[in-house]
């Protein structure tokens, strides 16, 4: 168990910021908790003196309008999956089917902010934010900056948050009216992290073809990795099962995915195929 | 360096001195004598360290000792109110969904928000509301059949 020597339970940004500043490398933003033992597991909180708890800043909620989804850095995945649109609206049905693997443990103290900046690649609810275009914003000592998700993860467990800084809010922009997402996870067991995850979304024009397709995957690579070989295939197209089959086909030659001791790269490349093509496919029931 | 917290569990405030890394569980079984919470896989895969902390399922192994000052913790020893149990507690009797024992307080806490929030559960929703616990007796069908007993007595 990690032994920090300093609780801290600020009330506002600026506190954090001054904590940040004070603490430097030796500090951990905690927000839901329930993956610092998997980082200490890895050998990644060894130098950790504070813990810098932001249940106290009141960035809790999520909202929905016009403009899409906002959440802050503390609303739990309970929060998300209790927002009315993530459960009936089609754009948000990549995280409604994320939100379902989580154990009730998980999903009610684990966090929108902790998920992301855990930068861990076998996660599941970045996975589906990118899919979604989501962008998060940064806070630090100069002042609040905008980072697009699919740039924020670059390595494992390394992000593009520079020292000083921690997350506020995850940003989901709205999607086109005739759009839908979907996402799929391959896991060992009900509480597990996922051997290779995927998220698709689609938008269609009035005649049926596709105008625009995200397809990301978890799992097999150091970072969610997005296929624009499997987006070239959708763009443009009409969908029918071959045209499904091949995006997720396409998505092998654009992943070299890590064998470890859960699963071979060659197998996490051929499930990933078959992810991507089931997502599709549960995507294009939400747009019937 | 260890300070002092007040902690409200089962509807007790309750003086602790807390080291900041100390996580519930440590608290309730070693400070509370509250030994319902079990220390099983202590990376919150298992699920037998489950209480509440206001009124929602956790881990309390993955939850720190000094994040829940202000909010109300319940354990499984909580639940029973002047001498009567719970009517899930009830239902594990009756169904006899109880093995080795271990994971039966956490099985309950997880169920125990389940049918304070759905009325009227089906075997699905029962199932993936204790996907986060694990029975390594593997008794899981009579787990389901006592938290749908207890359901259906509500």
């Amino acid at each position: 168990m990690l032994r920090p020597q300093e609780f801290c339970l600020p009330g506002d940004g600026d506190e954090v910021v001054a904590l940040l500043a004070r603490y430097g490398d030796s500090a951990l933003i905690l927000a839901g908790g329930t993956f610092v033992h998997g980082l200490e597991a890895r050998g990644l909180l060894s130098e950790i003196e504070a813990l810098i708890d932001l249940q106290k800043l009141g960035l809790g909620t999520v909202e929905t309008g016009a403009e899409g989804l906002r959440a802050g850095a503390t609303a739990t995945a309970a929060a998300l999956e209790q927002t009315p649109a993530v459960r009936t609206d089609p754009r948000l049905g990549a995280l409604g089917d994320a939100l379902v693997y989580l154990p009730v443990q998980i999903r009610n103290a684990a966090t929108v902010g902790g998920c992301i900046a855990a930068a861990c690649p076998f996660f599941d609810l970045p996975v589906a934010f990118i899919a979604l275009d989501g962008a998060v914003d940064a806070r630090g000592p100069g002042g609040t900056r905008t980072i697009a998700l699919e740039e924020f993860f670059t390595g494992m467990f390394e992000s593009s948050l520079l020292p000083g800084e921690f997350l506020v809010e995850l940003r989901l922009p709205q999607t086109p009216a005739r759009s839908a997402s979907a996402f799929i996870k391959l896991e060992t067991n009900a509480n597990d992290l996922a051997i290779v995850n995927a998220a698709v979304r689609v938008t269609l024009d009035d005649g049926g073809a596709c105008t625009d397709a995200r397809v990301v995957l978890g799992g097999v690579g150091s970072t969610p990795v997005r296929s624009p070989a499997a987006e070239r295939v959708l763009q443009g197209a009409t969908f029918d099962q071959d045209v499904l089959r091949e995006a997720g086909e396409a998505v092998a030659g654009d992943i070299e995915p890590l064998s470890d001791h859960r699963a071979s790269g060659a197998y996490r490349k051929a499930v990933a195929q078959v992810l991507v093509h089931r997502a599709l496919e549960r995507a294009r029931t939400r747009l019937i | 360096m260890k300070r002092l917290a007040t902690i409200h569990v089962n509807g007790e405030l309750h003086e602790v001195a807390l080291e900041p890394g100390e996580t519930l569980l440590q608290v309730l079984r070693g400070q509370l004598g509250l030994v319902g919470p079990k220390r099983g896989c202590d990376t919150g895969g298992c699920g037998a360290c489950t209480v509440h902390v206001d009124g929602k399922a956790v881990y309390s192994c993955l939850t720190y000792a000094l994040s829940v000052q202000g909010r109300a913790v319940t354990t499984v020893e909580g639940l029973a109110q002047n001498g009567t149990l719970d009517s899930l507690q009830e239902a594990f009797v009756t169904a006899g969904a109880v093995q080795c024992g271990y994971c039966t307080p956490g099985m309950i806490m997880s169920a125990k928000q389940l049918i304070d929030e759905e009325p009227d559960p089906d075997e699905e929703r029962i199932r993936h509301a204790i996907a986060g616990n694990l029975c390594r007796c593997t008794g899981y069908t009579k787990i389901v059949e006592a938290i749908t007993l207890a359901a259906a007595s509500r």
